[in-house]
């Protein structure tokens, strides 16, 4: 079997090698980047709460995603038919459901979740897609840094 | 662009599956239903735009002094 290890520029990590097979193609691009289809999930080091995805195509194009569950874990994502045929969803253990985060240069306390619009992945086809959650009234700016810093407050 | 006059009640076809009809003129306020097949997606256009701008900012985050945040337990995100 052969490996197919693809070097990838970025701005951030500098030159990555990373699998071909683990790269996720975004048919519709994501909305402000319509022509970034590429893109591949960095692992944080310092905190393995936080992944970037990383676009493949353009080397300065990455968002940090979270999971949403974290924030809220009654999160209900409704997934439409387009959304679903594009994905490629054959059953629902092949989709993980993230959010991207906005994080204030110097202010990370002020970070906040895209919940009105999260990110869906077929991890078994690699395929992903920022959907919109028309019906439900999630919020484009949810506070994400009181929200963990809750769950992980022991003492005080 | 195509620019139709239309009145309560009238449509208009967009293809052969997509339907848009007044349904209520009130003050400078128009309702709209539209029919379309589920494939099809439909968006109020702001909230396309909302979507686009927050993803421009979203872009520019930085995670540089992130560390200060104390990991809660991780879950499905490592399956990626």
């Amino acid at each position: 079997m052969t490996t197919d290890i693809i070097k990838i520029n970025t701005t951030r990590f500098g030159e990555v090698e990373i699998s071909g097979q683990k790269i996720y193609s975004f048919p519709d691009g994501i909305p402000g980047f319509p022509s970034c289809k590429q893109f591949c999930i960095i692992n944080n080091s310092k905190n393995n709460l936080f992944k970037w995805l990383q676009s493949v195509d353009k080397p300065e194009l990455a968002f940090v995603i979270f999971d949403p569950f974290l924030l809220k874990k009654d999160y209900d994502v409704f997934i439409n038919d387009e959304a679903l045929k594009i994905l490629e969803v054959e059953k629902k253990e092949d989709i993980i459901v993230t959010v991207i985060l906005t994080i204030p240069k110097g202010k990370p306390k002020e970070m906040t979740a895209n919940l009105k619009a999260p990110l869906i992945f077929n991890i078994v086809k690699k395929i992903g897609k920022q959907i919109i959650l028309n019906d439900s009234d999630y919020p484009l700016e949810y506070p994400v840094y009181d929200s963990i810093a809750d769950d992980s407050k022991g003492d005080k | 662009m195509l620019i139709l006059a239309r009145q309560k009640d009238e449509a208009v076809m967009i293809g052969n599956n997509i339907e848009i009809k007044i349904v209520e003129v009130k003050g400078g306020k128009v309702r709209l239903g539209i029919s379309a097949p589920s494939d099809i997606p439909v968006h109020r256009k702001e909230v396309f735009e909302e979507i686009m701008d927050k993803n421009l900012k979203a872009a520019d985050s930085d995670m540089t002094d992130l560390e200060i945040i104390q990991a809660a337990d991780k879950r499905g995100i490592d399956k990626l």
